[in-house]
């Protein structure tokens, strides 16, 4: 996701971190086992963190990628992350599910966890302020779900 | 003027909100980056700020200035255009909303977004750099090519992303390159009004403003190539430049070649069936009634901007109900392709039993019969499958079953993985690249050469032969049927998409013919209400044999067209040609002498009498016939070729310098344009022009090795093999009775 597109989605200027391994690692992980491409150093598993300080606190979007070994156990310990309220979304990855992670309920937040064949991926956007009224928080899940559509192209 | 449906002024609305100022109840801002002005200085002064940020860190890796290279797409005043130039697709959808809600669900909306693509784009940006995208996404996203996104480490916001082909790139299209494809317009600075002047005013105007003068809002928005195929070219015609893939020019599709050559467009003399002029428009962009409020209809309807086609494979996968089911609907109602069951023919004979219905026959238990199927490219201005049929499957499904139901035959099976029977008929092709190897994932860069091409071009038609043997024992009713499916992507493409683990994707059945045989007596019956006339299926199947290259059998079966047709210039007409392609001069002089008395001067016959004309060296007549050809059809760019090489070989320079400049105009990769054009303006002085033609001829012309890169993967692929060969017979018999049994007449 480039810092333009993170930056609109926090309604500002963001800073950006990124977290990523050692990009000549001894033992890289199998990515990308069906297409058999050799995956580039900066598209291994990664976490990114985008904030920006606003008037009610700072609002951040993460981004994290990991390689599942084995898809079907390792992606429902992801989903297991996700609290009550899942809702399956059509047209995102070869799966992802809106959630909410538990104790954020009352707080603008919405999280997206998915998977582009066996790379799953997360992406959460926390504006730092109170839940926002209906129309508030399905634009902010709109948002996301943009967000995760850009993290899942690129994943493909 | 009211916009039907609409009681108020539509609301303006912002082109997207950060979310905080919406949290925060802030009312509506104007889109950053684009005033509403007519001061055409200061939106200069702002487009000029931001193309020279932009051009600080991008990378122009083919060239100083080429912001779209390798693609084609150019912008007036060449120079970038921030996103927000752009009006979204939201803000037309505002007063537009039936072209907004069936474009939301459109392929050209959804271009850059779907998995599909970017499974195949992604390779290409992660093994060689995002630079080199900006060859497909000219097409597939050009306001991210435009706004200079597609460099290592932009910064760029992307949510123009996921509406693709929006409103506001085909509707600010000013003018159209020469049909190279790849994205060959140009694009002008997006407005939704132009001034009193005409002069476009690009940002969003006051709604009140458009309402007041819909005239100067039609006159920025709409252009009258809009309904031309030729505007469709721009994109629906691709290469693949030397640029991208260091080896050489190649033609990767043209459809709009494809329908320029066909009957639908009327460019043509040499169709073997006529049809009203029928541009790529009149198909995909049907009108029909508006159901939500539309200022672009006409008396309740509204030309589609479904653009529905052979994608199935987007809506299913976003679940886009509504162009589903239409594109089913297109697909399955559009009677594109007639299946002709037509004859059969028992091993050992010649004789064919045709047509079938009408035939009395015997078939005996333990018998191995032939069944000949005829494919008809019936009502497509373009070939079957179009465009990239290295990712879609259509192929031929035939099967054969007793009065039980058990199969005796069956060909074009979905395997229990869900792959294509490997040895099924079908209408794809093997792209190779140097290791002979199967280019898969869409990595067209590193395409060679093509193994295999198997296609039905517009108008014509296919033979397709199945071999099965009467079981011993066998009694009763027989029943053969033949199917043309179609799934969009083909399986293996898919599992790279997406892993194994994917939901089956629709198979669609375009068409189809059933038909009983008897083990025993066989009496003559009727034929199916909407199957072609008799003389028809003759012609069909004389076309087949004439591109299987079985001359003798394609005169006798044109001869029964004629038999039954004696009013049928073409049926004349189509012997003739025939009898050229083997070289049989005379016989063809014959044949097309019959076929301008029966229609004199009919470009057609005309055309390939000039061809026997030129054989005889008779050039004044063969002159003279092609002018008439060239007259009558001064876009076909076959009789264009021919009469410049008439010109040329009768040492009129002058003469034949305008026809192949014609000819490249109609085609600017015409080949024959080039070399000959080269020659030209060589012996004319015009040595820098003679120069760039030898240097296009080279680099499009056919490199002589590419073929061995085909063999390697033929000999690795037998079941491609066998249906590489021009005509070749699907059969479970291993080597098939009909064979051994000539093998052993050759030994006579």
């Amino acid at each position: 996701m480039t810092i333009g597109t993170a930056s609109a989605l926090l309604g500002g200027e963001a800073k950006m971190v990124v977290t990523a391994p050692d990009p000549h690692p001894a033992t890289p992980p199998a990515a990308d086992m069906y297409t058999g491409q050799e995956v580039r150093a900066d598209r291994l598993d990664t976490s990114c963190e985008f904030s920006r300080a606003t008037e009610g606190g700072v609002a951040r979007l993460s981004i994290s990628i990991t390689t599942m070994r084995k898809i079907e156990p390792e992606f429902a310990a992801l989903l297991d992350h996700c609290g009550g309220n899942r809702v399956a979304l059509k047209g995102l990855g070869n799966e992802a599910y809106r959630c909410a992670k538990p104790g954020t309920e009352q707080s603008a937040q919405s999280m997206i966890v998915g998977r582009v064949r066996n790379r799953a991926f997360v992406i959460e956007i926390a504006l730092g302020l109170k839940k926002a009224d209906a129309a508030g928080q399905k634009k902010l899940s709109e948002e996301v779900e943009f967000g995760a559509e850009q993290v899942a192209g690129n994943l493909f | 003027m009211m916009m039907p449906g609409n009681s108020r002024m539509c609301a303006v609305r912002a082109v997207r909100l950060p979310i905080l100022f919406l949290l925060a109840g802030v009312c509506c801002q104007a889109q950053t980056g684009t005033v509403y002005s007519t001061d055409q200085a200061a939106q200069q002064k702002l487009r000029s700020e931001y193309a020279t940020t932009i051009g600080q860190s991008y990378n122009f890796a083919f060239g100083e200035g080429k912001i779209s290279a390798p693609g084609n797409a150019m912008v007036e005043g060449n120079s970038f255009l921030p996103a927000q130039a752009f009006p979204s697709a939201e803000y037309c959808g505002h007063c537009h909303q039936e072209a907004y809600h069936q474009w939301q669900q459109s392929l050209h909306r959804n271009a850059f977004r779907t998995p599909f693509y970017r499974a195949s784009v992604n390779i290409l940006i992660n093994t060689r750099g995002i630079e080199n995208s900006r060859h497909c996404d000219s097409c597939h996203n050009p306001i991210g090519v435009l706004a200079g996104a597609l460099t290592e480490d932009s910064k760029l916001d992307r949510h123009f992303d996921p509406d693709g082909l929006t409103c506001t790139t085909c509707h600010s299209v000013q003018k159209l390159q020469p049909a190279l494809g790849n994205g060959s317009y140009v694009m002008g600075v997006p407005a939704v009004m132009v001034d009193e002047k005409g002069n476009r005013m690009p940002g969003i105007p006051p709604d009140g403003e458009i309402l007041a003068h819909l005239d100067r809002h039609s006159k920025a928005v709409m252009q009258d190539f809009y309904h031309r195929a030729d505007f469709c070219a721009a994109c629906h015609k691709a290469n693949i430049p030397v640029s991208l893939n260091g080896y050489k020019e190649l033609r990767a599709f043209t459809t709009y070649d494809e329908w320029q050559n066909s009957k639908y467009s009327q460019q043509s003399p040499l169709n073997f069936y006529r049809a009203d002029y029928t541009p790529c428009q009149g198909c995909h962009m049907k009108r029909a009634a508006n159901v939500l409020p539309e200022p672009g209809a006409k008396n309740g309807t509204f030309v589609s901007h479904r653009w529905l086609a052979g994608n199935t494979a987007v809506p299913f996968y976003y679940g886009l109900t509504e162009q589903y089911d239409k594109t089913i609907e297109f697909l399955k109602t559009g009677n594109y392709l007639n299946v002709d069951i037509f004859a059969l023919r028992k091993a050992g004979t010649t004789k064919l039993i045709a047509p079938l219905e009408g035939q009395r026959y015997h078939l005996a238990p333990g018998e191995v019969v032939q069944a000949y199927v005829v494919i008809q490219n019936k009502a497509i201005g373009h070939s079957l499958v179009p465009e990239v049929r290295d990712l879609y499957e259509a192929w031929v499904e035939f099967e054969v079953t007793d009065a039980d139901g058990h199969v005796i035959y069956h060909s074009g099976f979905i395997k229990p993985d869900g792959m294509l029977d490997a040895r099924a008929h079908s209408f794809t092709n093997r792209p190779v690249n140097a290791q002979g190897t199967f280019v898969d994932n869409h990595k067209v860069w590193t395409i060679h050469s093509n193994a295999y091409d198997n296609t039905i071009t517009a108008g014509r038609s296919t033979l397709v032969r199945y071999e099965f043997r009467i079981p011993e024992g066998a009694t009763g009713a027989l029943k053969l049927e033949a199917k043309v499916n179609y799934r969009h992507f083909r399986q293996s493409y898919l599992n790279n998409v997406f892993g194994p683990d994917h939901p089956d994707y629709p198979l669609v059945e375009l068409a189809s013919r059933t038909t009983t045989i008897n083990v025993g007596a066989n009496a003559p019956g009727s034929t199916e209400a909407d199957e072609n006339p008799e003389w028809m299926r003759w012609n069909n199947l004389g076309i087949s044999y004439l591109d299987q290259q079985q001359y003798a059998e394609a005169v006798r079966a044109f001869t029964r067209v004629v038999h039954l047709r004696p009013d049928y210039a073409d049926g004349y007409t189509n012997i003739g040609l025939t009898e050229i392609s083997w070289e049989k001069f005379g016989s063809a002089r014959v044949a097309l002498q019959r076929a301008l008395r029966v229609s004199p001067g009919d470009a057609r016959a005309t055309f390939y009498m000039a061809l026997v004309e030129r054989r005889e060296g008779d050039d004044k007549a063969e002159i003279a016939d092609l002018e008439s050809v060239v007259k009558q059809f001064p876009q076909s760019r076959d009789a264009r070729r021919e009469l410049g090489v008439s010109y040329y070989q009768h040492e009129r320079p002058d003469d034949a310098l305008i026809q192949f400049e014609a000819l490249q105009g109609i085609d600017p990769d015409d080949l024959a344009a080039h070399y000959n054009l080269a020659l030209l303006y060589s012996r004319m002085g015009q040595k820098d022009k003679a120069k760039q033609q030898i240097g296009l001829f080279r680099l499009k012309k056919n490199d002589p090795g590419a073929p061995t890169y085909s063999l390697d993967f033929l000999r690795l692929h037998p079941e491609i093999s066998n249906e590489s060969k021009l005509w070749h017979v699907h059969s479970d018999l291993g080597e098939s009775d009909d064979h051994a049994s000539m093998m052993k007449d050759g030994q006579k």
